[in-house]
């Protein structure tokens, strides 16, 4: 084997499995043709001395076979705004609540010998928990990137609306100096309609990535939610999530798959129909029924006045046992109205495009 | 003045890359193998890297502006023979119309320019 075949195997091993073959028989054919063209212009014979000198003009192994590779991102500059706003959101989130947590577990207690060495072990543990949130975003964005169709991730003029504009020009002080132009032009004035067909890319991204994290967290790790209480200088954590609340999971991942495969979908095609509404609809409605029974049932969370008998919380315990049996509570209630709130923009953007439909194609026919 | 010469190195780059895709898609209205069109643009002044030709080859036949296939001709050693497609003809005709605005565009802004 001479240097020209390591030098082709070499490439070869970069290149992608398609057209491998095909690329490393044209690179061989050419660097056959210089070397034939190089021996005929000095009239010397084709030896290794030769070959050495044709292969370096020719690029590395690595140059040579990246030329021929497209430019590939982790996490491309299309959905990189969005990874960042979802960074930040989880991580401000994450550090607002561990800080919470903390201070109201220390509070009255800064004196402790303890409270120093426990700060320690919350740094540590909130960076441990911070990267693990930030590889999870990562790898849901990762794969993001590779299965949205490339024509989803480019930025087009067709996602901008003039009538963005006019929540901006909201905000012009009265006495503006635009205030001649704007006699002349005003945004307003023209008169878009409102496209009910249109998809909020962003939106449904925010939504797959919070689901996943969301169904990534009950599934894989429900022991992350704790009710953490310290007991003198030890921290005592107590799994949160009760056996009626694991018994709702499974309905909770098929609601979450569901939304998820529909805004999958929904970005795939890149815009909404009454069929792709309706089903929206669906699934916000059981979501408000899942709510409404996790409210009426049994408590969501393990915890009982014997988990506190021996903290420093012990005084303020039933208090305090029926506020953490209450959070889960108002959380769901929210949800509810939340829920509602959307079941009901929902209902009225499909009527609009029905409405719209209608208009359109009588229009038409007349 | 290295930091001078950078940016007009890159910008000489981008220019040529730009017009690359013309050139050789001129040269393919009779058929060439890779290396045969590479002499050929050189001898007549435009020298390319290997590395961009073969790259520019493909994206434009992917693009179906070219086509291609593997020929052993007078030699034991197999080619890929490349050539203009009717729609790399077409989009050809309209890259000339473009070229020449964009020259009497540019001549007519630098020639203002030394006013």
């Amino acid at each position: 084997m001479n240097l020209l075949d390591k030098y082709i195997i070499v490439i070869g091993r970069k290149l992608p499995q398609k057209n491998r073959l095909d690329l490393q028989t044209e690179i061989r054919s050419t660097l056959e043709d210089m070397l034939e063209d190089r021996a005929q212009q000095t009239g010397r014979p084709i030896d290794n001395n030769m070959i050495e000198e044709v292969l370096k003009e020719y690029g590395s192994p690595a140059k040579v076979a990246a030329a021929y590779l497209p430019t590939r991102y982790l996490i491309g500059p299309q959905l990189y705004p969005f990874f960042m706003t979802v960074v930040k959101i989880v991580l401000g989130v994450l550090l607002a609540v561990s800080l919470a947590s903390f201070l109201w577990q220390y509070y009255n207690h800064f004196a402790d010998p303890a409270f120093l060495k426990s700060l320690g072990s919350f740094t540590m543990q909130f960076f441990g928990g911070a990267t693990a949130a930030l590889g999870s975003i990562v790898l849901i964005f990762a794969v993001l990137e590779r299965v949205l169709p490339p024509s989803e991730l480019n930025v087009t003029d067709e996602e901008w609306q003039p009538s963005d504009l006019n929540s901006v020009l909201e905000h012009l002080p009265p006495s503006s100096d635009f205030s001649e132009i704007n006699g002349k032009f005003q945004p307003t004035s023209l008169n878009i309609v409102p496209d009910t067909e249109e998809l909020k890319r962003g939106e449904m991204i925010f939504e797959i990535v919070f689901t996943l994290l969301g169904l990534a967290l009950l599934n894989l790790y429900p022991f992350l939610i704790v009710n953490a209480m310290l007991n003198e200088s030890s921290w005592i954590f107590i799994p949160a999530l009760s056996d009626t609340f694991i018994g709702y999971l499974p309905w909770i991942n098929l609601l979450g798959i569901l939304s998820i495969v529909l805004d999958v979908f929904l970005l795939r095609q890149g815009f909404w129909q009454s069929i792709t509404r309706i089903i929206s609809l669906i699934i916000e409605v059981a979501g408000i029924v899942l709510s409404g029974i996790m409210l009426s049932g049994p408590s969501l969370v393990n915890f009982s006045l014997s988990d506190l008998t021996s903290t420093p919380a012990a005084e303020s315990a039933k208090a305090l046992v029926n506020m953490v049996h209450l959070a889960p509570k108002i959380i769901l209630a929210i949800l509810i109205i939340v829920q509602s709130v959307e079941v009901v923009i929902a209902l009225s953007q499909l009527l609009r495009a029905r409405l719209a439909s209608k208009r359109f194609s009588n229009k038409r026919n007349s | 003045m290295e930091n001078n010469q950078n940016p007009v190195q890159s910008i000489i780059l981008e220019l040529r890359r730009g017009v690359l895709a013309i050139a050789v898609l001129s040269q393919l209205e009779e058929e060439q193998y890779g290396y045969s069109l590479l002499k050929r643009l050189s001898d007549q002044g435009l020298a390319i890297d290997q590395g961009t030709l073969y790259p520019l080859m493909r994206r434009l036949e992917s693009q179906g502006l070219l086509r291609s296939d593997w020929r052993i001709m007078d030699e034991s050693r197999p080619r890929r023979y490349y050539l203009i497609s009717s729609q790399g003809k077409s989009a050809l005709a309209d890259l000339k119309k473009e070229w020449s605005n964009t020259v009497a565009t540019l001549n007519h802004l630098l020639s203002k320019g030394k006013e």
